[in-house]
């Protein structure tokens, strides 16, 4: 119960102090080993991995789903992308820049159901789109030359709908 | 990517990786408090974000090799043991060497997992995304396999083979009762469990150590067991070995893996109880036979438990009991033999040898029961109640029974003791319990037809000569009978008490009509027991001939008159050898009441009109009663040569000679005022009645065997010769076990009777005729 009360300060890449309740910050894993390893102590963590702003917003996003039960990590199966709650869905409506800095740093702080929310967002996006479109959305440039692409839809026609 | 890029990456590779290969090394300094995890954490996730994953891991494990060779070197070599401690010898110098070294290896050991569960911990993102997609073991196995193969199965110092060395040692000082130190120990053996042989899919602790364990504990035991057989007697062993089973289980339990509990047993067992089986059964003074002598529960059921753990423990137990309980029949057997060899040989009509026979068989049937008895006993205390041994007991019991070919008669005749006169005074309660132990007897016999034969032969006798003791206790036995074998085998018995009933009622009515009618009044008090002689065993319709004195055979004939006209369309013949008469008798000291038998009375009588000094010739008297040769004989031996002489005999002597002559005894004096002259009881058949009773049973079992025959066949109307031997053995065995030679000629017989014919295609096939 007291590990519960403690508080925890991280610092962001620009020096900025988060201090958040130790049950938040253990929805990362990573933070939860350094914090058993290295044990009490008032230092904070730096991240200079992660900007202030982005770090705000994964704190948001641990804050909510603090009380969610801890999912195996080992746990492949669902591979579906049409499971998003409202909150979820409203949290993710952000720029692609923010939303590709959320899925770097959930995968840097070891924080798997975030990873699995922004990546299904983004597969959400990519999904029923035409090649020409996903470029548009993503703003890829197209560097096929035009035989290289003749022979990768060849060798995709399967899976076109008729 | 350009050069210039290339290289750049590249150098900030190597700094990343100096970083980290630096701080792994402080870690194993044990100075990790001056690190930064977080900054250690984001090196090793950058080297992976950037696709040096495999170089990371390559040089993780080359870091941790080289620290592991330099313990080795350092730490561990210095503490191996003084040579010259070789395993097989118990040493407590060497000892105190190789507990030093087990304390040494648990101390790098117990280091080395607290490095690598930090340095896991700092590349925990290598382990996620890299580790698995390569498929190479995450960090924390690497280490294990490190470990295993830099310093337990290092191929540069001899390691491994002192830590097996040492801990086999260890558990020889223990086994010889030295105190070691067990949690060393447990923490090498907790190591080898923890590393894993990757090719046997199992740990280290299976593939190096148990083996080699398993081998000098199974040498061990055996030189222990051949020891400890010469050195100890029977309960001594077993003792010994108990106390090494829990030694050995203890030892488990406190430092080896719980996998190896049923290995290491299974050796003890085999070295010790099973490969000296019958050496301990067999131990002079102290063995199975002595322990069943003495009645040594205890260490019978100790026996029972401790040889139960291997295969032919039991086994060997039950074929030591059975033999001996067969040896033990045998001798009861015998004794009955010798006494009657002792015996006079041949057809003797003494009474004291009949007697003779009479308590030589009781005897058997008490040993035969007390036997049971201290078999029961152990059977209860020691064995459990086992039933597989219940069932060696019982074949074994079987066996001896029936190599007495007199058994039958033997238990009958015990039957028929305690109903005349053992079960006086003792209470309901006791007669049933004598009476139940008897029928356990009586499912041992094979042959209980003959048992039944004589058990009528002598409820007969005890019937109509008034022996029977408690009319309750021979119903019970009844009772018990048809329980046992059905009520076919009991309707005569039963036939036979009714007769006796019936009996009394119409003598009742009998002396009501002499007082009504007008009759002269018969000057002997008459007593009639009519039998219906189906029921009866004796030949009853031969009528053995004797002439009756003028009044007796006029009482008969009154008698004789008042049932045939209730009865009519019956037959009635008089049995004079089974009667009984009291007849008062004068001599000159005073008068005497004697009960005697019929024959006895009618030869009795004829002295009535004698003067005391005139004898009567042995011819005279056959000739005038008319009574059979060998029973005459036998009634005047009772008369004259036995305990009360009623009658003098010249000359003297125990045999009746044709020429004897007798004369009425005036002098004969007794205290008592009744005596009763000892007629017919039920004695030991003599070799001639022996052969008789045989050839009836035989005579009964070829129409019984017959019988089942046309039965089975009329049932199925066609079979094969094996299957009606089998059926036709099956159907009889509660009676008698038949011979198959016997039921083939019954077969044939019944085919030349054309019951049966043989099947026109197939000699081995049986129709039924109809």
């Amino acid at each position: 119960m007291a590990t519960e009360l403690k508080k925890v300060k991280l610092t962001s890449s620009e020096g900025t102090e988060f201090i958040i309740d130790r049950k938040v910050a253990e929805k990362s894993v990573l933070l939860k080993n350094m914090l058993e390893d290295v044990g009490e102590s008032d230092m904070a963590i730096p991240l200079p991995n992660v900007t202030g702003p982005i770090l705000n917003k994964v704190i948001d996003y641990c804050t909510h789903h603090r009380d969610d039960p801890f999912v195996s990590q080992e746990d492949d199966s669902k591979k579906v992308s049409d499971d998003i709650d409202d909150w979820d869905a409203e949290f993710c409506k952000v720029d692609q820049g923010t939303l590709f800095e959320l899925i770097l740093s959930a995968n840097y702080l070891d924080i798997k159901p975030l990873l699995d929310l922004t990546c299904k967002t983004v597969a959400n996006m990519i999904k029923g789109k035409t090649p020409d479109e996903i470029r548009k959305t993503f703003n890829i440039t197209n560097d096929f030359t035009p035989e290289e692409e003749e022979h990768v839809r060849k060798e995709n026609e399967w899976c076109e709908e008729r | 990517m350009s050069r210039r890029f290339q290289n750049a990456a590249d150098s900030q590779f190597s700094d990343n990786w100096d970083r980290l290969a630096q701080a792994i090394r402080e870690i194993h300094r044990k100075n990790a408090s001056i690190l930064s995890f977080e900054e250690l954490y984001r090196n090793a996730y950058n080297m992976v974000l950037h696709k040096n994953g495999d170089k990371l891991y390559n040089g993780v494990r080359e870091v941790i090799t080289q620290h592991l060779e330099e313990v080795a070197k350092d730490q561990v070599v210095p503490a191996f043991p003084v040579s010259g401690a070789s395993s097989s010898q118990a040493n407590s110098a060497n000892g105190a060497g190789g507990a030093n070294f087990l304390k040494v290896l648990k101390s790098v050991w117990e280091d080395h997992t607290t490095c690598m569960l930090m340095i896991r911990d700092i590349l925990m993102y290598m382990d996620r995304v890299y580790a698995k997609s390569a498929n190479v073991p995450l960090v924390y196995e690497l280490g294990l396999e490190l470990f295993r193969d830099t310093i337990v199965r290092s191929t540069i110092y001899p390691i491994q083979n002192h830590l097996l060395d040492v801990l086999l040692n260890q558990i020889l000082l223990e086994r010889e009762n030295e105190i070691i130190d067990r949690s060393n120990i447990k923490a090498s053996m907790d190591m080898l469990l923890e590393l894993t042989d990757t090719s046997a899919k199992d740990s280290v602790y299976a593939t190096d150590f148990e083996g080699r364990f398993l081998e000098t504990s199974a040498e061990y035991y055996r030189v222990e067991g051949q020891m400890l057989v010469g050195e100890c007697d029977a309960p001594e062993y077993m003792k010994k070995v108990e106390k090494r089973l829990n030694e050995e289980e203890q030892r488990v339990r406190h430092y080896l893996s719980q996998t190896t509990e049923p290995k290491i047993r299974s050796i003890v067992e085999e070295e010790l109880i099973s490969k000296h089986l019958k050496t301990v059964i067999e131990m002079e003074n102290s063995g199975l036979i002595p322990m069943l002598r003495n009645e040594k529960m205890d260490d019978l059921g100790r026996m029972y438990k401790l040889f139960g753990r291997v295969i032919k423990g039991h086994e060997e137990m039950k074929t030591a009991i059975s033999n001996y309980i067969r040896e033990l029949g045998k001798d009861i057997n015998e004794t009955v033999s010798n006494s009657a060899t002792t015996a006079t040989a041949g057809e003797s009509h003494t009474t004291g040898d009949r007697q003779t026979g009479t308590s030589v068989a009781i005897r058997w049937v008490q040993d035969v029961l007390d036997l049971k008895d201290k078999f029961d006993k152990v059977q209860n205390l020691a064995l459990s109640n086992d039933k597989a041994f219940q069932t060696a007991f019982n074949e074994a019991f079987e066996f001896f029974i029936n190599k007495n070919l007199k058994s039958p008669e033997f238990i009958s005749l015990f039957i028929d003791d305690n109903l005349k006169k053992g079960l006086k005074g003792k209470t309901e309660e006791e007669v049933d319990n004598v009476l139940d132990k008897t029928i356990t007897l009586f499912r041992f016999i094979g042959e209980k037809d003959v048992f039944e034969r004589y058990y009528k032969q002598h409820l007969a006798k005890r019937l109509l000569l008034g022996r029977s003791v408690s009319d309750d206790a021979e119903r019970g036995m009844i009772g018990k009978l048809k329980i046992e074998c059905g009520y076919q085998f009991t309707t005569k018995l039963e036939g036979m008490f009714n007769d006796m009933r019936i009996s009394t009622d119409t003598m009742t009515d009998f002396k009501d009509y002499l007082e009504k009618s007008a009759l002269e009044r018969p000057k002997l008090d008459l007593s009639v027991t009519v039998l219906t002689s189906t029921f009866w065993p004796m030949n009853l319709s031969a009528s053995p001939r004797c002439n009756f004195p003028a009044e007796i055979t006029k009482a008969c004939d009154t008698f004789q008159r008042f049932y045939l006209a209730r009865h009519s369309g019956r037959r009635l013949t008089w049995q004079s050898n089974m009667g009984s008469a009291d007849i008062r008798a004068t001599f000159n000291a005073r008068k005497h009441d004697i009960n005697v038998s019929t024959y006895q009375m009618v030869i009795l009588l004829m002295f009535n009109d004698l003067p005391p000094s005139q004898s009567l010739s042995y011819e005279t008297i056959k000739g005038e009663s008319d009574i059979p040769e060998a029973d005459l004989k036998r009634n005047l031996q009772s008369l004259a040569c036995a305990k009360y002489k009623i009658l003098v005999k010249e000359p003297k002597g125990k045999e009746i000679e044709p020429g004897d002559k007798f004369y009425f005894n005036s002098d004969f004096t007794c205290q008592l005022q009744r005596i009763k002259i000892q007629t017919v009881a039920s004695k030991v058949e003599t070799e001639g009645e022996r052969k008789d009773t045989r050839e009836k049973v035989e005579e009964a079992r070829k129409h019984q065997t017959e019988a089942a025959i046309v039965r089975i066949m009329k049932d199925r109307k066609t079979m094969d010769h094996n299957l009606l031997i089998a059926e036709v053995t099956k159907q009889l065995q509660p009676r008698f076990v038949p011979n198959p030679a016997m039921i083939k000629k019954r077969i044939e017989a019944l085919i030349e009777r054309e019951y049966l014919e043989r099947a026109p295609g197939d000699r081995r096939v049986y129709n039924y005729l109809a």
